[in-house]
């Protein structure tokens, strides 16, 4: 009975074992079959993985996503191709056939399966075995080619954009923005207006490779430069205006003679520069202020009077919101190029009315509180440095600037510049600054923005002086009206600046330094520095070094010693006697 | 149909074994031979033997009527033989004072017919074999005439002459189930055939089966069972005869599929196993295909023949499934 278990359990055992055996070697064909129809594809898969891994990783992206990507077509094209080898994958019958062949059995594992005797023995011999194959090698280069896209050094590139749209360059933008704003505000007269329009339209129709030429931009810069300057004067001209008209108001009948016959003479400036404006007024403005004098005003009742003082109030209102724009760029220039470093004004004149009102008569100011004498003044050795520079300044200098000899240096006040950095600081002030400061006589110096460093940089004579005629002016000066002429200086102190597109308004950025520092792995000092405002005297060097004289020249025919000639420089050193074969043979020897 | 068992599969072994035994005492040195003919009769098949003059091939005749004890005659065809001298002619004959036709069976009637150089005769002679061949039974004046059973023709034809014969046509060759190549001794086996034979004396023969018993062989042949993975070989390789190109002008019928599927159910029975095998498609498909693939004119002319044809075809068709993926190699089993 012992024996009975075996031998009911063989035949089980040995089917159990074959089936085993054959399913294993079925699903071996089977992936390999796959496999290799997948290869190819997965090559195919694997090439566009790494380039989509190289593009993210040039555009920065996180490499989880083309991975990702490439995982999931990688996985789409298995089961397509699963898909497609399905009707050729073997069976376990198949399997059986393989091992009836590999073990010699004559099909018998075939026919025991179909029931028709036993199952032979059992045979651990393996059938078939992995071999390198194209399918191992393609599959393995593709991940290879990921691995690679992944690990290689690659710098993140700019996204691919398409290019934008070529804006036009600053100052013609600002230009344009002007031009819409003056006629919204129908702050100048329309035909003027459309004749500046059409300027800049024939700007803005040039190609837009042109617009950022040299010629475009210097030409973009003036007219709005110009513009911005006619639109400045227009204002003067109509403060004047405003001026004369408060003044009228203010004196009611009693305007004395004199004084009349300055307000006819600043109101009769003030009718020519209208007219000689580019951009005048509206004409309904003009025509109304054309009439206009001192004894009309006079004539007129208060009520008339007051509406054109409130006419010219609001017509200078339109001027300064429209012109908004201008003054935004020249106010964002002015930052850049002084770059945050105080600007002194003084004057010389009579003691009185004082250098505060000096400096604002020089500057045409009458608006109160604009030179906040509280500012913080220069240090004492500043203060020194400037005076002795201007007892140094040039004669011109000082009689351009209106200062003669025993004429009382008023003082030194600093301004609330940089220019519109200062929260407080006038439109009025800053525009007549500005007239200062990037006019022709516009000086840039080294300096940095410490105080400290003022004295350093005036003590080594880079101080710039520029002069300011004041502007004649009557009124009590006691009352804080200049009544005499007088002079002024304005001592400029800025960062160097940026250059134009002309070349002009500031230096070249940078330029190499008197002594290079250049070593391996080091840099190169470079300083800015603006040379077109040196004057006579001015050393703009010193370069220590040797003429190279060439010590063996020859110095003429020797005989016993004695030296007859020493010749001169740039001498033939060959003998008349030679003749010309020896001298070739001579000049082809030393050659 | 039920498969045949152990017993049974190694008593009609046995049997076979010593008709073999019988056989190898007639025709030395021609093992190969041997089994082949004696596979193709288990299969019910008929054979062509085509061999140079004076190889044995009567002789094997002979001794396997002998062995079998079954009725074996010779029929030497000529250019005028005639169908009725091979089917049987009706005589007229009076017979209780009437005269009638009387059907005399010709040398067809028997188990064994020797077809001796069955190409010597004309097409129309030849032709008289087809309905015996194929359905062991011949038609003379409308009168159907079973044949023996068992009834076997084994034809012989002379590869060297060709003037004066007449090469047996595509059907013709298609009833035949092997074609064997009967080869010249080697010296030791001439050396055996001079020491035991006399010439004019033919060899005693002892008779080991007789007709029922054969014909049970010849049943049990039928009931071996043939896998599906073997019979879709025999289908491959009988579908790869058709190449398609300009070497075959035809290729294998499937009435040689269904020879190929028989004799390697007999050659499986007399190997003593159960199941037909790659093993016997592969050995005996160059005996069942040679003569059933019709050679484009141009292959002939290069020397190609049907068996390079075949060897070829057997190279490229492997047994089992259909390829290995290139990523498996066989393994190595000692």
């Amino acid at each position: 009975m012992g024996s009975l278990p075996s031998l009911f359990s063989r035949p089980m055992n040995t089917e159990h074992y074959w089936m085993r055996r054959a399913r294993g070697l079925r699903r071996r064909v089977n992936f390999a079959r796959w496999f290799e129809c997948f290869a190819p594809v997965g090559f195919g898969v694997g090439l566009c993985g790494t380039v989509a891994v190289l593009a993210a990783r040039g555009a920065g992206y996180a490499l989880v996503y083309p991975l990702g990507a490439t995982g999931a077509v990688a996985l789409l094209a298995a089961l397509f191709v699963m898909r497609r080898v399905r009707p050729v994958l073997e069976n376990d019958g198949d399997a059986l056939a393989r091992l009836d062949l590999a073990h010699g059995l004559h099909n018998r594992l075939s026919s025991a399966r179909a029931g028709v005797g036993d199952w032979p023995a059992p045979k651990e011999a393996p059938v078939l075995r992995w071999r390198r194959s194209r399918a191992a090698d393609l599959v393995a280069a593709a991940l290879a080619l990921l691995l690679a896209a992944c690990l290689v050094p690659a710098g993140v590139v700019a996204a691919m954009k398409p290019p934008e749209k070529i804006q036009p360059p600053p100052a013609l933008r600002d230009l344009l923005a002007m031009t819409k704003r003056l006629r919204e505000e129908k702050a100048v007269d329309p035909a003027a207006l459309e004749s500046l329009e059409k300027r800049a339209e024939a700007l803005l129709k040039q190609p837009e490779s042109a617009w950022y030429d040299t010629t475009t931009m210097e030409a973009s810069e003036h007219l709005r430069d110009r513009t911005g300057e006619a639109l400045r004067d227009l204002d003067k001209d109509l403060a004047a205006l405003k001026g004369v008209a408060d003044r009228v108001a203010e004196s009611g009948e009693l305007i004395p003679e004199e004084l009349s016959a300055q307000l006819a003479k600043n109101l009769a400036e003030a009718l020519e520069g209208l007219d000689l404006s580019t951009l005048p007024p509206s004409k309904e403005l003009r025509d109304k202020l054309g009439k206009l004098s001192p004894a009309a005003m006079k004539a007129m009742d208060k009520k008339t009077l007051d509406e054109l003082r409130r006419t010219l109030a609001e017509q200078r209102r339109r001027l300064r919101r429209a012109s908004a724009d201008a003054k935004d760029s020249k106010a964002s220039s002015r930052k850049a190029s002084s770059g945050g470093l105080p600007v002194f004004v003084f004057a010389c004149g009579p003691a009185d009315p004082g250098p505060a009102m000096l400096v604002k008569n020089a500057l045409g100011v009458t608006a109160s509180g604009v030179v906040d004498s509280g500012l913080k003044a220069p240090t004492d050795a500043e203060r020194q440095v400037i005076m002795e520079s201007l007892q140094k300044a040039p004669p011109r200098l000082y009689t351009q600037a209106g200062c003669k000899p025993g004429m009382q240096v008023a003082g030194i006040v600093p301004l609330p510049l940089p220019p519109g950095s200062a929260p407080d600081a006038d439109d009025d002030l800053l525009d007549a600054l500005e007239d200062l400061v990037y006019g022709d006589a516009y000086a840039v110096l080294e300096f940095e923005p410490e105080r400290r460093a003022l004295a350093a940089a005036l003590a080594v004579g880079r101080l710039r002086l520029l002069p300011v005629s004041l502007k004649d002016c009557n009124g009590d000066c006691k009352s804080g009206s200049c009544e005499k002429p007088g002079g002024a200086i304005v001592v400029v102190m800025g960062a160097a600046g940026a250059g134009g597109p002309g070349g002009g308004g500031g230096p070249a950025p940078l330029q190499m330094g008197d002594k290079s520092t250049a070593q391996a792995g080091g840099s190169e000092q470079l300083k800015a520095g603006d040379r077109s405002h040196d004057t006579l005297g001015d050393m703009e060097g010193l370069t220590s070094g040797k003429h190279k004289v060439d010590k063996d020249a020859y110095r003429g025919p020797v005989a016993g010693g004695a030296i007859s000639s020493e010749g001169e420089g740039s001498e033939s050193v060959w003998r008349d006697n030679l003749t010309p074969e020896e001298r070739e043979t001579l000049r082809q020897y030393f050659k | 149909m039920l498969p045949p068992n152990e017993s049974e599969i190694a008593e009609a072994r046995a049997r076979l074994a010593s008709l073999r035994d019988a056989l190898a005492n007639v025709l030395f040195g021609q093992d190969e031979l041997l089994d082949a003919v004696i596979v193709g009769l288990v299969a019910r098949g008929h054979l062509l033997l085509e061999g140079l003059p004076g190889l044995g091939k009567t002789e094997l005749v002979k001794g396997l009527s002998k062995a079998l004890g079954l009725d074996a005659k010779r029929i030497q065809f000529t250019p005028d033989l005639l169908p009725g001298d091979i089917t049987g002619n009706p005589l007229l004959q009076e017979v209780d004072g009437t005269r009638r036709f009387v059907f005399q069976p010709g040398p067809i009637f028997a188990n064994i017919v020797l077809a001796d150089e069955i190409n010597r005769a004309s097409p129309k002679t030849q032709s008289a074999l087809l309905e015996a061949m194929q359905e062991r039974r011949t038609t003379v004046m409308g009168e159907s005439h079973a044949l023996p059973d068992p009834f076997f023709v084994l034809a012989t034809q002379n590869p060297i002459e060709l003037e004066g014969t007449y090469p047996l046509p595509e059907a013709q060759l298609d009833r035949f189930l092997f074609k064997l190549d009967v080869r010249r001794a080697d010296a030791p086996t001439l050396a055996r055939i001079v020491l035991n034979r006399e010439m004019g004396v033919e060899p005693k023969v002892d008779a080991v089966l007789d007709a029922d018993t054969f014909r049970s062989i010849t049943a049990l042949a039928r009931r071996i069972h043939m896998p599906e993975v073997v019979a879709a070989y025999i289908a491959r390789i009988v579908d790869a005869t058709h190449t398609g190109d300009a070497t075959v002008r035809f290729g294998a019928s499937p009435r040689a599929a269904l020879a190929l599927a028989s004799a390697a159910k007999a050659r499986a029975l007399y190997a003593g196993r159960l199941n037909a095998s790659f093993e016997d498609v592969r050995a005996l498909a160059p005996l069942v295909l040679r003569h059933r693939v019709i050679l484009d004119y141009t292959a002939k002319l290069e020397g190609l023949t049907g068996d390079a044809v075949v060897a070829a075809i057997l190279e490229k068709t492997p047994a089992g499934p259909a390829s290995t993926p290139q990523s498996l190699a066989a393994a190595k089993i000692g």
